[in-house]
């Protein structure tokens, strides 16, 4: 059962990142999870405290209901561009095969770095691929969950999944038929994404190749995860090399771990220009224009696509130009919004509200670091910046397990996700979030499309609550509209907005 | 002559503390089956295995959505009972994110002397799987170590595996015994058998299994012959009555594949082996869980094989409602067995078991049965 290990068993993890995570855990502010004995005293001490940030924003309710100041609005000049990259890129990956490149597919967190030194190749990352059914193509959203539920399978899991495994067994797609890739390559970051891929490879008869990110509470454990983590992704590559039947090409894929991390970098950088008022981009926007992103992160056009965002997002800053002219309070959204009715992220418009979440923007294909005091989340540092120089594979991998271990409940928007004892982590840094992006209110989706997600979000609504901030629950589906019942949830942010201290604008 | 095995399933909190009492030992509570109870064992700790409670109050509402599964509610409902007051510590090994949840609250909210989360990689194919969770094995033994005081030492190592496998084969040889026709135990004999081992400390449960297989080969008031066997698939399923209405209306579960029951004995650690080595191969081969059957399957395999040495007639699935990694293998096995000709009953679980609704439905499901095997 066991092989011998490779030479990468001597990719090590650099003394920084384990410094990092021990000075995380020692440092007060920081959410501390401690073993042993003292844990039930040092839990109590975390709970309580509120940040002179949120005794802040708790005070601007007092001004809510009076001061209004109208902004400026801007349609975006981006929004043509991301939409012609999305077609683009799903455009060639309905042609990538055919022309003896390399199809791949897997969970969107899959780091595709791995396969940028086999050449020309294109990846679906499934998630982004089904909010586009859901989004877009309702119906054929509708008959793929159909024709699943006529094999038997469950309404419960991921909406996502049941969405690409019922477009399999039609064999039908927005572009056509089903795409098969080659390979399908996930990595386990869920149970549901785990089994998405086992079955769609068993379906299609390709090879399956996973990846597992182990959870750390401590700096030796990170160390291991980083090994290990790093070991995987090694194995990765020997085992494209065995499918594709070429070698990887390490110069290229250094380029290519150079590129996506650059992309990473710029995505939180433009996410976290959503904490200036008046908001620059609306929700709405944020998360289609994430899309070539998502799909396209290896991809040099996407760099400058992104930086092309970027500048219109410091341009709107600059001129204080925004979604909405009467914005007077923001609202934090955690996790996916409903794809089918993204028209409710809009709605408290008519309140002088925006929502400036939701935290899943945030945390897809997106590089976070802690800042120097753990105080606050902050965009990554490019591997120039940090002094890092990627010569071989091994770097490489070691590189981009370090980077992905960012992600691993570690990443704003992730958190709790992949942490299982983070309830307490995940109300924190909602509400360092809340606190950054200056919002006096959350919405926090229960998701019945993906559980996982869902985890840990009723305690934050209790921790918000412990802190005078108002937050409301609602439960829905990012993809399948079954699972929605949107008057209710409309009814649901009157009454929300109003607790807020807001009213109804007149026009 | 299981009934003390049935007392304990009902008085298992009462078990423990009496157990802490009289031996002033630690008592830990595992959250699933892949905790490695050899090294508390060898530390010891008396490991018990936390299970819910069925009250049909959820009081986990406030903590736990509505759309997690029952088993990790009622557990933590069990918690905020105040039931589990007695743990002196809890141990986590990484399963699904539902059971995850449940223990994340526990930690959150009634926090305990001692936890450990402990990763357990679902990949068990992996060349890297085995060397990374000795390592793994390592850390949390050192934590055990710092947390009692104890040095465990090797001989402490080999004890702990001793007990685990000692208990282990006198499992299996009891479901040996389920494989002729009358079956020597019955299911429902079989489930508070299993259950039992996983709350009373492993010696006194062996000593107890131990008279009662040397009693079993003349039994004369086991469950009878000529009936239809059946084969439980499913996760934690500690439902008693189901058994029991299966085997009231006429069939014989002869097997099944859960927690609760052969996945948890089935393999030994190999005590040739390195101590910290073995226990780590035993936990990667074990019959897995679907939440640790990648890349590659072996469960369904396994299954087969449990069917043909058992010579199984039927499948009940017990599913867990919202237990999504059962979930995703139902439907494929429902269609294995269907190619195969194998009938299959789909049951589906609550915190509360809805036995008068079950009941036409398996009597339907052994009446056809049956008339197949006439």
């Amino acid at each position: 059962m066991r092989k011998k290990s490779t030479n990468s068993d001597a990719v090590g993890i650099s003394a920084g990142v384990s410094e990092a995570i021990q000075k995380r855990n020692s440092s007060s502010k920081s959410p501390v999870f401690p073993t042993g004995k003292g844990a039930k005293g040092a839990r109590k001490k975390t709970l309580y405290a509120a940040s002179a940030k949120t005794r802040a924003l708790i005070g601007r309710d007092n001004i809510l209901a009076t001061e209004i100041r109208r902004y400026k609005t801007k349609p975006l000049d981006c929004w043509g561009k991301a939409k012609e990259l999305r077609d683009k890129y799903y455009k060639n990956m309905w042609e990538v095969a055919g022309r003896g490149g390399i199809l791949a597919s897997g969970s969107t967190a899959t780091p595709r770095d791995l396969l940028t030194g086999f050449g020309d190749f294109d990846y679906i990352g499934g998630e982004p691929y089904c909010a586009y059914f859901s989004d877009l193509k309702p119906a054929l959203a509708m008959e793929c969950y159909e024709a699943l539920e006529a094999q038997g399978f469950s309404t419960d899991p991921c909406a996502y999944m049941r969405i690409y495994w019922g477009s399999i067994l039609l064999d039908k797609s927005p572009w056509g038929k089903a795409p098969r890739p080659t390979f399908y390559m996930t990595i386990h970051v869920c149970d549901h994404h785990a089994k998405w891929y086992q079955f769609a490879a068993e379906r299609y008869g390709v090879p399956l190749i996973t990846f597992q990110w182990p959870h750390s509470f401590t700096a030796e454990q990170l160390n291991l995860n980083i090994e290990y983590m790093a070991g995987q992704y090694w194995d990765g590559i020997e085992k494209i090399e065995r499918i594709v039947g070429r070698n990887c090409d390490d110069e290229k894929l250094i380029e290519g771990v150079q590129t996506i991390t650059e992309n990473m970098i710029l995505w939180a950088r433009i996410s976290e220009y959503q904490r200036f008022i008046p908001l620059p981009f609306d929700t709405k926007h944020l998360v289609s224009l994430m899309v070539p992103n998502v799909q396209g992160c290896h991809r040099k056009e996407t760099t400058e696509y992104l930086k092309e965002v970027l500048a219109e997002m410091q341009d709107r800053v600059a001129n204080q130009i925004g979604v909405l002219a009467t914005e007077r309070a923001r609202i934090w959204h955690v996790n996916t919004p409903p794809w089918f009715a993204l028209r409710m992220m809009k709605y408290p418009h008519l309140w002088g509200a925006v929502i400036a979440g939701p935290s899943a923007y945030q945390g897809m294909n997106a590089y976070w670091i802690w800042n120097d005091d753990y105080t606050e989340r902050i965009p990554g540092k490019t591997i120039k910046e940090q002094g890092v120089r990627l010569a071989t594979r091994e770097d490489a991998v070691r590189f981009i397990a370090m980077r992905d271990y960012s992600q691993v409940g570690y990443s704003p928007g992730m958190i709790g996700l992949y942490s299982p004892m983070d309830p307490n982590n995940r109300d924190h840094e909602t509400l360092r979030q809340m606190e950054k992006y200056q919002c006096q209110g959350a919405m926090l989706h229960v998701n019945r499309g993906c559980p996982p997600q869902s985890t840990g979000v009723l305690s934050i609504k209790r921790y918000l609550a412990e802190h005078n901030l108002p937050a409301m629950t609602y439960e829905g589906s990012f993809a399948d509209p079954r699972d929605l019942n949107e008057p209710q949830i409309i009814d649901s942010m009157d009454s929300f907005l109003e607790s807020m201290g807001l009213s109804k604008l007149s026009s | 002559m299981f009934e003390q095995f049935a007392q304990v399933v009902g008085d298992r909190h009462q078990y423990a503390k009496d157990y802490k009492a009289k031996t002033g030992d630690r008592v830990v509570g595992y959250f699933c089956t892949y905790v490695p109870e050899e090294l508390l064992y060898a530390a010891d700790i008396l490991p018990v295995r936390v299970m819910g409670g069925h009250d049909p109050q959820d009081m986990a509402g406030p903590y736990i959505a509505g759309i997690y599964c029952p088993f990790c509610r009622d557990v933590l409902s069990e918690r905020i009972r105040g039931n589990y007051d007695y743990l002196d510590g809890i141990v986590k090994a990484r399963s699904c994110y539902h059971m995850r949840q449940a223990f994340a609250n526990w930690v959150h909210y009634f926090p305990h002397e001692y936890w450990y989360y402990l990763f357990m990689p679902a990949e068990a194919s992996s060349p890297r799987s085995h060397p990374t969770l000795v390592q793994w094995l390592g850390l949390f033994r050192r934590s055990l170590e710092e947390w009692t005081g104890k040095t465990i030492s090797a001989d402490d190592l080999r004890r702990g595996i001793e007990v685990m496998n000692t208990n282990r084969s006198l499992l299996k040889r009891a479901y040996e015994m389920r494989k002729n026709d009358p079956p020597a135990i019955s299911g429902k004999e079989a489930l508070p058998m299993v259950m039992a081992s996983q709350f009373m400390h492993k010696e006194e449960h062996s000593r107890l299994l131990g008279k009662i297989l040397e009693k079993l080969p003349g039994r004369q008031d086991g469950p009878k012959a000529g009936r239809p066997r059946l084969m439980m698939l499913g996760s934690c399923d500690d439902y008693t009555e189901v058994v029991g209405l299966i085997e009231d209306s006429g069939a014989n579960v002869v097997m099944d594949e859960q927690c609760t029951g052969s996945r948890y004995f089935w393999n030994n650690v190999d005590l040739e082996e390195d101590p910290m080595s073995a226990i780590a191969t035993r936990y990667l081969e074990r019959p897995p869980c679907p939440q640790k059957d990648f890349p590659e399957r072996r469960r369904f395999s396994h299954i087969r094989q449990l069917m043909k040495e058992y010579d199984v007639h039927g499948i009940v699935f017990v599913q867990q409602k919202f237990c999504n990694p059962h979930e995703f293998d139902i439907p494929v096995l429902s269609k294995m067995f269907k190619e195969q000709g194998v009938p299959t009953l789909f049951l589906e679980i609550d915190v509360t078991v809805p036995v008068g609704q079950f009941r036409t439905r398996v009597e339907a499901f052994i009446e056809t049965m049956e008339l197949e095997l006439a």
